[in-house]
């Protein structure tokens, strides 16, 4: 399915709630994260991407293209082109990798976020399961 | 026969030049015109790291291992070439190799092939768009081309899913990044590639290059202008130390640079300048008055905007780790410095890092020399030995004879000369170096004389051979010509060396510290990682990093030694570098080194008031004064192992 599509967004969802494990995958985390996918072909539109997790437990996930999560009072604000993000998503490239490489930018408090690199790449690796046309 | 079965054929042709293609490390010194011979006139005219000598190795690396077809653009390449000898002559004075004849494989494997074996690689949308930005003949996505940058911004292996641009100016250069952006095309810049070519051979590859998109080759911005009443130099992205130091010099003035082959923009960005002329022009943007930086969208920023955001803020946390640029630094005007007539090189020869750091300390917090640092014996050998065995015969003499294992190494004026003189009980002044430079084949061929033996009984034989009676003897006996150096060299070049070594400024020790051409010398056919950083300048500190860093590397089987220690701020603080050398073709040293680069990140992070190296890439535009106070804590258990994770995953891609 298509990557960012309302069925991948429905898929993603669910199968993160199924997968993951609070304790194993997401450490007991209690976090909120909002992503900006930017410059999304073909028109260069903009995706925002909000979760929230409490104590590894998934509380909110809304992929929207409207900004509206703008709104919503995130810890950690992560900003980085689509190309980055599906490589991220592919497994070709870390987040941690692409942090460095000045790929994407982070606001928030830097040493918590790090924190968190794990539990994301886990989340990440759920993703990966969904067939998706990029 | 068929194609392939042609190629298989004729690439054993290619087996002699491989050989001396693979030894080679990208030095970057083929680019310049450091012995007034010119530089290679298809990589003038051309451009693409393709046309130069060290590109050509590449290509002809990946021709033999089968990684790379013959193309059109790659027959333009080989023949090219004029063998006019010129990159011989380079790159033999540097690293002892001969280039040419690689280039002339190159051009004799070509000829062999079909003309209609040849493959014309198409040209796709975002080529057709890049050559509207650049000019048709400044874009490419010929694989021959790509090749050419393996190892100095891209990895070994990473295929040919790139393209190259060299654009002219800085406008062009922010156009290629807005279609970039547009089109979620990574992209990187590179100058000369020396330090990115340092990086590659380490678990650093991933994180310092690019795996596919568009490679900025930004050699074409050459503007240097200087500007006699301000007493400043605007400088292209292009223009190299050398070439910046030659022109400054010109009008009777000096530039902090960093080794002859850095890009000075490139290097004023990545780590800012690093020198041990930083005892008097200091660090970062301490030398450069403007910059211009295309930031990811392609927007043009100068730094005299007033509505800029301050520009020159950062901090030295642990989470602010970055090796690759956030902006591509294409123009600069940096500070130019007075030159004195007085100026004369001084060096204090030491058995021990303490006592060489009492004087040197001493020294940078009186602000005495304009250039200070203390060296270790192992980089003053590499540096004036004309190969690989005779510095290491030098060193070895030094060490077990002489017992000078430390120089603090000093360029002043007349006045601080006398302050040194007065302090130091030997000194090694700028006839003595001129001996050992043109006399360092015979100094290291007495290895095991007589002469030497007789000489380490003496009570001091520093003194004794410095400043005594045998320091004439010495002078004698290593008969000091360019007459007698040039025989190190192949016997078709001696003639051209023996002019070389002619030059008056070949021997003068305080042109040397100002043009730095010697210190490529390290990379002689074998490779070397920087340690160590900025740290407080405090005796001890440095000298337990020292330590720390020599244990890690013999664990690890590294040859290593500390290279030099320069200071900033009336020495408050030191910049200490430690190399780890290893041989590049050797997976297995790899491997080690890689083990020891990891150890001694996790090691150095804990020591409270030290700034690891990879702390210090792309922070050159900052102030030093928010790098540098305060220095860093030292990481907790808790970030230590944060960190660990984050290493891991850099190592794991």
């Amino acid at each position: 399915m298509k990557f960012l599509s309302d069925e991948w967004i429905k898929k993603a969802k669910q199968i993160t709630a199924e997968k993951l494990d609070p304790e194993k995958d997401l450490k007991k985390a209690t976090t909120s994260l909002l992503n900006i996918i930017e410059n999304i072909p073909p028109n260069g539109s903009s995706i925002y991407f909000f979760i929230s997790v409490k104590n590894g437990f998934i509380e909110e996930f809304i992929i929207n293209k409207t900004g509206s999560v703008l709104n919503k009072d995130a810890e950690f604000v992560v900003i980085g082109n689509y190309d980055t993000f599906v490589q991220i998503l592919k497994g070709e490239m870390s987040i941690t990798i692409a942090l460095i490489k000045n790929r994407i930018n982070i606001k928030g408090d830097k040493v918590k976020a790090l924190k968190f690199v794990k539990p994301m790449d886990k989340f990440n690796t759920c993703l990966r399961q969904i067939k998706t046309e990029y | 026969m068929t194609q392939d079965e042609v190629l298989t054929d004729i690439k054993t042709d290619l087996k002699e030049a491989f050989s001396i293609a693979e030894k080679g490390t990208h030095c970057g010194m083929c680019k310049v015109d450091f012995l007034g011979s010119g530089v290679c006139p298809s990589g003038k005219k051309n451009g693409f790291a393709a046309y130069w000598p060290d590109g050509r190795m590449e290509i002809v690396k990946a021709l033999y291992s089968d990684k790379l077809k013959p193309t059109e653009e790659l027959k333009q390449i080989a023949n090219s070439c004029t063998v006019c000898g010129i990159c011989d002559k380079q790159c033999n004075f540097t690293t002892h190799l001969r280039p040419e004849k690689v280039a002339k494989a190159l051009k004799e494997y070509i000829n062999k092939i079909d003309d209609n074996d040849f493959v014309k690689t198409p040209e796709d949308n975002t080529l057709k768009k890049l050559r509207s930005l650049v000019g048709e003949k400044w874009a490419s996505n010929d694989p021959a081309v790509i090749v050419s940058y393996t190892k100095t911004i891209i990895i070994p292996d990473a295929g040919v899913n790139f393209y190259v641009v060299m654009p002219e100016t800085t406008e062009e250069a922010a156009e290629v990044i807005k279609y970039a952006d547009k089109n979620n095309i990574p992209y990187l810049p590179r100058g000369n590639g020396t330090l990115l070519s340092m990086f590659i051979e380490t678990l650093l590859a991933k994180a310092v290059s690019l795996e596919k998109g568009i490679i900025f080759d930004l050699r074409r911005l050459k503007k240097l202008e200087i500007d006699e009443e301000n007493k400043t130099a605007t400088i292209g992205v292009g223009v190299n130390a050398f070439e910046l130091q030659k022109e400054a010099y010109k009008h009777g003035m000096r530039a902090l640079v960093a080794e002859a082959e850095a890009h000075v923009c490139v290097n004023i960005a990545s780590v800012g300048i690093i020198s041990t002329w930083g005892n008097t022009y200091g660090w970062g943007s301490d030398n450069f008055i403007e910059a211009t930086l295309i930031d990811s969208k392609g927007t043009i920023i100068h730094h005299s905007d007033e509505e800029l955001t301050n520009p020159y803020s950062t901090n030295n946390s642990f989470t602010n780790l970055t090796l690759t640029p956030s902006t591509i630094i294409t123009e600069a005007t940096v500070k130019l410095h007075p030159i004195f007539e007085d100026e004369e090189a001084v060096l204090v020869p030491f058995e021990t890092l303490d006592e060489a750091l009492d004087l040197a300390m001493e020294l940078a917090k009186r602000r005495v020399g304009l250039s200070l640092a203390v060296i270790s014996s192992k980089y003053l050998s590499e540096f004036i030995s004309p190969t690989n065995k005779i510095a290491e015969d030098f060193e070895y003499i030094a060490k077990n004879y002489l017992k000078f294992n430390f120089i603090v190494d000093i360029v002043c004026d007349k006045y601080d000369k006398m302050i040194v003189e007065d302090i130091a009980d030997v000194t090694i002044d700028q006839k003595m170096m001129r001996t050992l430079i043109l006399g360092s084949p015979r100094f290291a061929s007495l290895k095991e004389s007589e002469f030497l033996k007789i000489l380490s009984e003496e009570e001091n034989p520093l003194k004794a051979i410095f400043a005594g009676p045998m320091k004439s003897h010495l002078e004698q006996a290593l008969d000091p010509s360019p007459k007698q150096i040039a025989k190190v060299y192949d016997e078709d070049l001696q003639d051209f060396f023996e002019k070389v070594y002619s030059k008056p400024e070949m021997t003068d020790v305080v042109w040397l510290h100002a043009f730095r051409i010697l210190p490529s010398r390290l990379m002689r056919q074998r490779m070397f990682m920087l340690r160590g950083g900025y740290i407080v300048a405090d005796k001890k500190k440095i000298l337990d990093l020292n330590d720390m860093l020599n244990k890690v590397g013999d664990k690890y089987n590294l040859p290593n030694a500390l290279g030099f220690i320069s200071f900033l701020e009336n020495g408050k603080y030191a910049f200490v570098e430690y190399d780890y050398y290893f041989d590049h073709l050797d997976p297995n040293s790899h491997n080690r080194l890689n083990q020891s680069i990891v150890e001694t990140l996790q090691l150095q992070l804990k020591i409270k008031g030290l700034l690891p190296i990879e702390y210090v890439f792309h922070k050159g535009l900052f102030r030093k004064e928010h790098l540098f106070y305060p220095m860093p804590e030292g990481l907790s258990d808790d970030e230590l192992k944060i960190l660990g994770e984050m290493v891991q995953t850099v190592v794991g891609g």
